[in-house]
């Protein structure tokens, strides 16, 4: 339409592309880090005073393989951020920016950005800040109850990045599919809730049912807790660690090209 | 004499009652959505009643007895489910009905008082705090944690939860501008949850931090229903169940009349 | 048609203040039953606040409101029961389908189930909006969520139907289609009460109105009245090719005499008259030989501009 009067404008790269979409949702959250500041920050601490201290002093070592049972949630709650960020970071604002009422990769949409920029600039803002902002003052603020063994537990962080990549494409493909946002709650209440609650995070998963022992191994938060944990309280994972960032690298491959497909078909006209 | 007054009360709680209707009639075809909202509490109570329970093994009270976690827990989070589903209704969704979606407005123009709207929505509330609770109960049920006939009457204390925070959730969709307001109300709520004597009895709570409990309308709505299911009967129920409906009165008291200074312009 | 000269609205000196700002200055009217009765003014005039709390919803600060010989103040519910309301923004149920927003809005009232989706049926049939009951009022275009408010408010038969702007923001075709159930009610002897700031609705559908700016009725009468009153019959339009704004009220000042008043215009020349046919000759006689000349009948929009002044009224909202 305006190519026939406009200069040819240089093209965008991807790096470019992604950078400059991570740039705007960057800005947006300058607007909403207050409301986030609890459930990314506080609610882990308060999980920890109230279930890894208070419960915890009901609990016998034997039960938790010989650590604490603060020392056992610590690992498993800094990466369960990571899943509890998604539900802000990945829901709404996803849906949203679709429609008029949000309407953020509308607005991107209209400047040169590729939708798969505007994807791989939400993803960039998703997965590797708010989870290197987040996770880090939560596992900050958790070393001052003790619960470390070294200070390799700062990589308990970079599992917890591993966790958000394998889940936030897929969220933003369903997010982006859905037709009403009716069904957006079922998020929180069917992936979010039941992935925070039944990975191993505040039990060992071996205590699950057989039968729902397959669905624990299929969860990104059961991967990213036995990594978290082998960092911060020095035990020996369930699997090699490599094996563990496997599956997670390869389910956010897997997500990240349904994501594209998604954003494609809804961004371009 | 009485049937003067049973006609008053009558008249004065009709109007309520097509408030209700309208809610059915409308929520009817979203049915999964609210019964859905019940199977959070169940969630809570697999993975810390009989996930975090089984680690934990017996519980002893402050009074001495030793009962087994799960069985500790569990009311608690009935009491959890009770407020969750009544607060989440009056809260969220009037605040949707009242500033986006202006069906008060219209409702105003009719003979229908801001009263009768505010009951009326307290009435909903408290079916779909019902549906929870009933949800949750046949689950405790179906997992063994109903050992006497007494914890049947946690179902009537939930009614005192629900009404507390029926009319709790109302007063704060009156004085909520935005969303983001509901974040806070959130953190709130999940730190009731955590610290109002759910998880842990207390009496183990450090000493500067238990009046701050004894605050929360949630802890009288967790003594309440524990005492009943574990069939252990206190005066100080009486205190928790007068609190409890002071607020449900006072909150849903506020609410109509900050309806209708908004809706009366 | 029962007790012609029933008032049902009666008001004294009514006032309504919004903090420093007075919306309505004190204003007397009454209506009575059967009649259709105008509020006619630009945005901010106060005819919705005036609106509001004939209605009910809205307290006045000061005069004298009686509504079927009741106080809005103590008997609200018992005033509403009685009343039909079309709010500016329909203010419809999102959430229920289009029947389901009549048999509802009856509940409201009190109306029992069965008589209220025979009565819904009944309107939906008036307003032309049968085939729709079931969809989602967000389905339907901003017409037929009038009408289907137009139904609503007609659910309690009531004595006395308020409408606040029927057709703002309408197309053509809905607004006709509007105007004519609205003209059939008339027909049927129910009362209206409506807002507006067209003209021409004014002058088709009511048999008395008030013209309102700033808070203050500034005349009132039947539309024939007001144009008797405040303008001429006719009034001719004079445009000369090629000469606008000041050159016309140059103009304007050459035709002192010819007819009533003369209006310079930036486009053209409004000349109000009794009679066209002499204006034109008295033209000739003067050797003005304008572009184009067009008699008209005058109109309340004539009244009203004459009565408010054409400068743009600026919008409070």
């Amino acid at each position: 339409m305006t190519a026939v009067a406009a200069p040819a404008p240089a093209r965008l790269g991807h790096a470019a592309g992604a950078w400059r979409a991570f740039l705007l949702q960057l800005a947006l959250y300058r607007h909403i880090w207050h409301g986030t500041a609890f459930s990314s920050v506080i609610l882990p601490i308060l999980y920890m005073v109230s279930i890894g201290i208070g419960v915890g002093s009901y609990i016998d070592d034997a039960s938790t393989g010989g650590i604490t049972y603060a020392e056992f949630i610590a690992p498993g709650l800094i990466a369960s951020v990571a899943v509890m960020m998604l539900g802000n970071d990945m829901v709404y604002p996803v849906f949203g920016g679709y429609r008029e009422w949000g309407g953020s990769y509308l607005a991107q949409r209209a400047t040169p950005l590729r939708p798969v920029d505007i994807l791989n600039g939400h993803l960039l803002y998703a997965v590797v800040f708010r989870p290197l902002t987040a996770c880090t003052v939560v596992a900050v603020v958790l070393a001052f109850f003790g619960v470390y063994t070294s200070a390799w537990a700062a990589l308990a962080v970079v599992a917890a990045v591993f966790v958000s990549a394998s889940i936030a494409p897929w969220l933003f493909a369903w997010c982006s599919s859905l037709k009403s946002e009716s069904m957006l709650n079922a998020v929180f209440r069917f992936a979010i809730m039941p992935i925070t609650l039944f990975s191993g995070v505040f039990f060992p998963a071996e205590q699950m049912p057989g039968f729902l022992q397959p669905l624990v191994w299929l969860s990104p938060l059961w991967h990213g807790t036995e990594l978290a944990r082998a960092a911060t309280a020095d035990v020996a994972p369930a699997l090699p660690p490599i094996a563990h960032l496997a599956y997670l690298v390869a389910l956010g491959a897997g997500g990240w090209l349904a994501a594209r497909r998604v954003v494609v078909r809804r961004l371009s006209f | 004499m009485s049937v003067i007054s049973y006609g008053l009360v009558r008249a004065r709680v009709r109007p309520s009652g097509s408030m209700l209707a309208r809610n059915w009639i409308a929520m009817r075809r979203a049915w999964v959505l609210i019964v859905s909202g019940g199977v959070e509490s169940l969630l809570f109570l697999f993975a810390f009643g009989f996930g975090v329970g089984s680690m934990v093994g017996d519980i002893t009270l402050p009074d001495g007895t030793a009962i087994s976690y799960t069985a500790y827990v569990a009311p608690a989070i009935l009491a959890n489910a009770a407020m969750m589903g009544t607060l989440l209704e009056t809260s969220i969704n009037v605040f949707a009905k009242f500033k986006w979606m202006k069906v008060y407005d219209g409702i105003l123009n009719t003979p229908m008082r801001p009263g009768d709207v505010a009951l009326g929505e307290v009435w909903w509330a408290l079916i779909r705090g019902g549906i929870y609770v009933g949800m949750f109960v046949i689950a405790m049920g179906a997992f063994g944690l109903l050992d006497s006939w007494w914890s049947v009457l946690a179902v009537p204390a939930c009614v005192f939860i629900a009404l507390a925070f029926a009319g709790i959730g109302l007063t704060l969709a009156t004085f909520f501008r935005e969303w983001t307001d509901f974040d806070w109300m959130m953190a709130v709520v999940f730190a009731m949850f955590l610290f109002g004597g759910t998880f842990t009895p207390v009496e183990a709570y450090p000493g500067f931090a238990q009046p701050i409990v004894y605050v929360m309308p949630l802890y009288h709505g967790i003594e309440l229903v524990r005492g009943l299911s574990l069939g252990a009967f206190h005066p100080m129920m009486l205190v928790n169940v007068l609190y409890l409906m002071a607020l449900a009165a006072v909150g849903t008291w506020v609410a109509q009349r900050r309806l209708a200074k908004a809706l009366y312009k | 048609m029962p007790l012609d000269n029933e008032i049902l609205v009666r008001a004294r000196d009514l006032r309504k203040r919004y903090g420093n700002h007075e919306a309505v200055r004190g204003v007397d009217f009454e209506i009575r039953r059967g009649e259709a009765f105008g509020f006619l003014g630009a945005n901010g005039a106060g005819k919705s606040t005036t609106m509001r709390m004939i209605g009910c919803v809205s307290e006045p600060s000061g005069g004298h409101l009686e509504v079927f010989d009741l106080d809005p103040h103590t008997d609200g519910p018992a005033i509403r029961a009685r009343l039909g309301v079309v709010p500016q923004d329909n203010t419809l149920d999102t959430m229920l389908t289009v029947f389901e927003n009549l048999t509802v809005y009856a509940g409201y009232f009190g109306i029992k189930r069965r008589e209220a989706k025979a009565k819904a049926a009944e309107l939906l049939e008036f307003v032309q909006l049968s085939a729709r009951a079931n969809d989602q009022v967000n389905d339907l275009s901003g017409g037929m969520q009038r009408r289907l408010a137009i139904a609503r408010s007609l659910i309690n038969a009531p004595d006395l139907v308020l409408l606040d702007e029927p057709t703002t923001g309408l197309d053509p075709q809905a607004r006709h289609l509007v105007w004519e159930r609205l003209f059939q009610l008339k027909q049927q002897g129910v009362s209206i009460l409506l807002t507006t700031h067209y003209m021409d609705e004014a002058e088709q559908l009511c048999d008395r109105l008030v013209v309102m700016d700033e808070g203050r009725i500034i005349a009132a009468g039947s539309p024939r009245e007001l144009i008797d009153t405040y303008v001429t019959k006719e009034v001719v339009e004079l445009r000369f090719a090629g000469r606008h704004t000041t050159a016309l009220a140059e103009l304007a000042l050459e035709l002192d005499g010819i007819g009533g008043q003369i209006e310079p215009l930036p486009d053209r020349i409004l000349v109000y008259t009794d009679d066209a046919e002499d204006t034109a000759a008295a033209l000739e006689a003067r050797d003005i030989r304008p572009t184009s000349v067009l008699d008209r009948r005058a109109t309340l929009e004539d009244v009203f501009l004459r009565l408010t002044g054409r400068a743009l009224v600026e919008d409070e909202a």
